[in-house]
This record gives C-alpha cells, structure tokens and sequence, in this order.
C-alpha cells in the first residue's frame, strides 16, 4: 500500500500502519490472519500477501503448538476481551525471538469479531536481562568464592552487601539491627578504632588506601591480623566504599617465628665467637709472660671454635635449601666400606680419644649422594660422641638384605628420655638446654631431611642413662 | 680471692673465662647444671654469678632464696634485642662477644 494514500485512512488506521516498534496482527475468531502491519514484516519477515489467511499458530513455537497455545489465547480473548503474555514466537527464518503480546476483541466495520495482537519485540531487551543476571551471578560466586572479607557500604557506613567471610567474622547479619551500621559492628572488633575513620575520609575525598594493617580482636579465639584495602564506587550518584579483608595472621606468625629463630641462632653463633675473643686475649697474656705450651693449645682450640662455627653456618645454610626445596642429591655409585671409613676417619681426626667400632659387612655398592650420607654418619656419630658421658666406646653397626642398607650409631652414654626421643629430629631441637652442648639443633634435622631425600627413613631407640642408638635406612 | 661462679652451656666458654678470670685473680667455678646453682651459692658464696641468658631461670631460683637473693648477678647474652629480659632481676649485662675491657671494669665494679 502506497504511503501517500495513508491519509484516506483514519487516524487509527494510520498508527497501525505507521507503527515501527509494535507489530500489529489482526486475526478473526478461528485464529486466521486478516491483517498485518509494516513492523510485522520486517520483525517476522512475512510480507502481508504470504501471511494473510494463514492461521496464526504458524508465529508459534513447536512446543508451544503442541501445549495449544495459539488456541488458548484466542479463546481466553474471546471470553476476557483481553489476553496478555511473553512468549517466544517463529520469524519466517525459523529463528526465535522473545515477544511481550496484548491481544483484544475489536469488531470491523462489517460487524465481525476481530483479535487484534500488538506485538512488541523485546529480545535485545531479554539478552541484555540475561547478561545482567549473568554478570551478577559472576559477581555474587567471586564474593561466595574469595576467602577474603569483602564488603560494601554507602555513605552512611550501611552494609550493602558483604562475602559470607565478612558475616562469619562478624556476626550475622539476622544478628543486627537492619540497616547493618559497619562502624557500629566494627567499633567492637578494631581497638585502634582507626579503620572506620579511614573508610570515612575514603568516602569524602573518594581516594580509597591500601596496606592498612588491623588486628582484629575476637571474642574467645586468637586475634587475627588484616591487611586491609578500600576503593570508593560511585554508583548512581552514591559514593559507595568496598572494603577487602586480607588475612595476614599467618604471615604474621610465620615473621615472628623468624625472628625468634634468628635471635636464637644469633645467640648461638656468638658462643664460639665470644671463645675465639677470649682464646686470642689470653693467648696475648701467654705471649707476654712466653708461656708458648699455653699459646700452641690456645691455637687448637680458637680454630676448633672456628669449625664449630663453620659447622653451624653449613647447617644453617642447609636447612634453608631444604626449606625452599633446594636439596638436590648428587646420585653417584660408590663402595659403602670406603665412604663409611672416609667418615669414621673424619670423627678419629677431630675426636683421637673416642674408640669407633665397626661391625657389620660393608663391601657392596651402593648408590646414593656420598657427600651427604658421609654428613649423616658423621653427625651420628658426632653426636655419641657427643651425649657419651665420657664412655669412650662408640659403635657402627651396618647391616643390609637385597632390598635395603641399615646403618646405626650405638652410644653407651646419657640417653634420651621418653618424651624426648620423639622430637629428636625436629628443628632447632636440642635435648636439654642445660647440658654442654654445641650446635643449634639442626644436625639430626639435617640428617633426617638428607635420609627422606634418599627415600628412606631415619628412628632412634634409647634408654635414659645407658645410651642411645640412632639408625637410618635407604633401599638398595 | 674473689670467688666467681660461672652457670653457662657452653664448656669451652666456661673454661676459658676461668682461665682469663683466673689470671686477674678470681677464683673461678662453673657448672652448667641450673639444679646444682643453689647448692654451690651456698657452699662457696661466691661475690658474683656470671649467668647466660639461655640459664636466665637460674636468677629467678637464687633471687627466691633469701640466702642466695642477694648476689650480684651479670647477664651474658647474644641476643641483640634485648627480649623479655624485663623481668629478670639482674645487676648488669653483656654481650657476646665480650669487650673484655668492659668485661673485666663490670666484674671488678660488681665484686667490690
């Protein structure tokens, strides 16, 4: 139909025409197409002349043919005057598109029953619904999934919304008078009573901060640190804060820790530091007064002092490298007699006194790092040497089957008690801080790690007052 | 002879402070037996105790005992903060290493 002849139609006639965003179809009782409007066409993409006559379940879904849709809403029409749904509806392409549809009974002026359907397309509007939802699930499961405390508040410090962590430090939420003030809840938990000001000025000068560290003070359990971080939102001419929670008691802890043990290391490394001090100073008197026996054995005993002090750097140093996964064994090949009187040497040179036996058959091959086994056997044996009470009698006993090689250290001496032997291995263990011991407690630590890294094992059995025996084992 | 008695872990250390001490004339005797501290104040009322920070226990024992309380006491320690040292009642402190000069001055000071 010509648009210049628009005007010998009347007023109404002229809107249905004209309309672009609703398409308008007019059916008759049994449901056929009388009538359609420019926007119908180009939504659906049937021209007037291919819809006419058709029945109008065609704009119908399959599915919702087979419920009776179509037929339904002519007969609620028929009998309420007015039917009203959102549903989709088939283009001619066969693609689908969301549609909100009115219909209503006019008559024609021949007096006929009419149903006029005004049609509005609103999938754009649907898609952008879905992506919404979309986006704000994806919000919601970020603040479900983050072990961060997140929270929102407006400017009057009222929670808007807060991650489930955020409710289980604080309370619930049923807990709270609605709205949830966020200065009245955390003016319990922030001794500092600092962070509410700062989230305030964030509010006011829109310029968020970052690092801020808050202990917060629990009821019944340990306080725990936050790092803190807050950003101003503008929402909808609202300045809003969010607030992240950082838990940072553990990193916390683990920094005191170190210091503690970097204090007592410290402490430890003085001992032959504060030796060697005094060896050269009275090696200076005995030079005066040309006492040269006294110097010769001042000597030996600086630089014994020195070892030690190498020693504890080596086994300081090594327990870093295991700590950060750094051990790696050098795997070679080796004869087990060899290297076991190479470490039984090493203690003769540095111990004459002491008388090491050894039992057992050590002609085989082995394979294994030989410089840290050698480590191993020398610490054990180091250490019967050490808690020996003055028995001079140490042993080494070797035994081994086809599938594994198990090497002991037998001392006659003080021995562990009980409660004790369990943490011999540990770090910085040492077995009772009153007695005359070198070292910082980390040579059977070292061994034990060493053992592991050979996929073996490490145990001890003693008796208190009559000796200790320290083994390990590693599969041939 | 000023007796001097040395409670420490650490052998070497002690037996050389008694060798050092020993040559300005103090008489020297050292153990690193906390349980066995009581006993030898006692028996030898030594004019000062040298003990280390890692047997500092030992100080709250003989500040206890009314016959042992009032010894002078000095604190070796290696710690370079001085942590939790608060509340031990000592009359002076060292640290390791020693300046012997300011060893031998704080003895001499805490023994006269």
């Amino acid at each position: 139909m010509d648009e210049n002849e628009l005007s010998e139609y009347g007023y109404f006639e002229g809107l249905f025409r004209n309309a672009r965003e609703n398409s308008i179809i007019i059916l008759d009782a049994k449901g056929i197409v009388q009538e359609v409007n420019n926007a119908f066409t180009s939504c659906f993409g049937y021209t007037p002349h291919e819809i006419i006559g058709q029945h109008g379940r065609v704009l119908f879904t399959e599915q919702d043919r087979q419920k009776g849709l179509p037929e339904k809403e002519i007969q609620k029409v028929l009998l309420e005057g007015q039917a009203y749904d959102n549903n989709y509806l088939v283009r001619k392409n066969n693609s689908i598109t969301w549609v909100s549809g009115e219909s209503v009974i006019v008559k024609n002026n021949t007096g006929e029953v009419r149903i006029l359907k005004v049609v509005q397309d609103i999938q754009q509007q649907k898609i952008s619904e879905a992506s919404f939802e979309r986006l704000n699930n994806f919000n919601e499961s970020i603040l479900r999934s983050i072990e961060d405390i997140v929270v929102v508040l407006n400017e009057q410090l009222e929670v808007i919304t807060g991650s489930p962590s955020f409710y289980n430090l604080f309370g619930n939420a049923s807990n709270f008078n609605l709205p949830v003030r966020f200065d009245h809840i955390i003016k319990t938990f922030d001794n500092s009573g600092d962070l509410q000001g700062k989230i305030s000025d964030t509010i006011s000068s829109k310029k968020g901060f970052i690092n801020y560290a808050v202990e917060i003070v629990l009821p019944n359990i340990e306080n725990r640190m936050y790092d803190i971080s807050c950003s101003a939102l503008e929402q909808e001419g609202q300045t809003n804060v969010i607030v992240v929670f950082h838990d940072i008691t553990s990193q916390k802890q683990a920094e005191r820790e170190r210091e503690d043990i970097i204090g007592f290391v410290a402490h430890e490394l003085r001992n032959p530091l504060a030796n060697i001090v005094l060896c050269t100073e009275i090696m200076g008197e005995a030079l005066q007064e040309n006492k040269l026996d006294e110097v010769a054995s001042l000597l030996v005993r600086t630089k014994n002092n020195v070892m030690r002090l190498n020693k504890m750097i080596a086994e300081l140093y090594d327990t870093t490298r295991i700590q950060s996964g750094n051990l790696v064994l050098e795997i070679t090949s080796f004869n087990l007699k060899d290297m076991i009187k190479e470490a039984v040497d090493t203690i003769e040179i540095l111990q004459p006194a002491y008388n090491i036996q050894v039992k057992g058959d050590a002609d085989l091959m082995i394979r294994g790092d030989r410089y840290r086994l050698i480590q191993v056997i020398t610490n054990y044996l180091s250490n019967g040497i050490k808690y020996s009470n003055g028995k001079l009698d140490v042993f080494l006993n070797i035994k081994h089957d086809k599938k594994n090689l198990t090497i002991s250290v037998k001392d006659m001496g003080l021995g562990i008690t009980r409660e004790q032997l369990p943490h011999i291995f540990e770090r910085f263990f040492r077995a009772e801080k009153t007695r005359n011991l070198e070292g910082i407690g980390l040579g059977l630590y070292l061994c034990r790690q060493i053992i592991l890294h050979h996929n073996g094992k490490v145990w001890a059995e003693s008796e208190l007052h009559k000796g200790s025996e320290f083994y390990f084992s590693i599969p041939l | 002879m000023e007796h001097i008695l040395i409670v420490n872990n650490d052998e070497d250390t002690m037996s050389l402070l008694k060798m050092w001490l020993e040559k300005k004339n103090y008489k020297v005797t050292y153990t690193s037996k906390r349980d066995e501290v009581p006993k030898i104040v006692k028996e030898y009322n030594p004019r000062l105790i040298i003990v280390d920070v890692l047997q500092k226990e030992v100080v709250e024992t003989l500040r206890i005992d009314e016959e042992t309380s009032k010894v002078p006491v000095l604190l070796m320690t290696g710690y370079t903060q001085r942590q939790n040292l608060s509340t031990i009642q000592v009359d002076d402190m060292i640290e390791k290493p020693f300046n012997l000069r300011l060893l031998e001055k704080k003895i001499e000071r805490l023994v006269s």
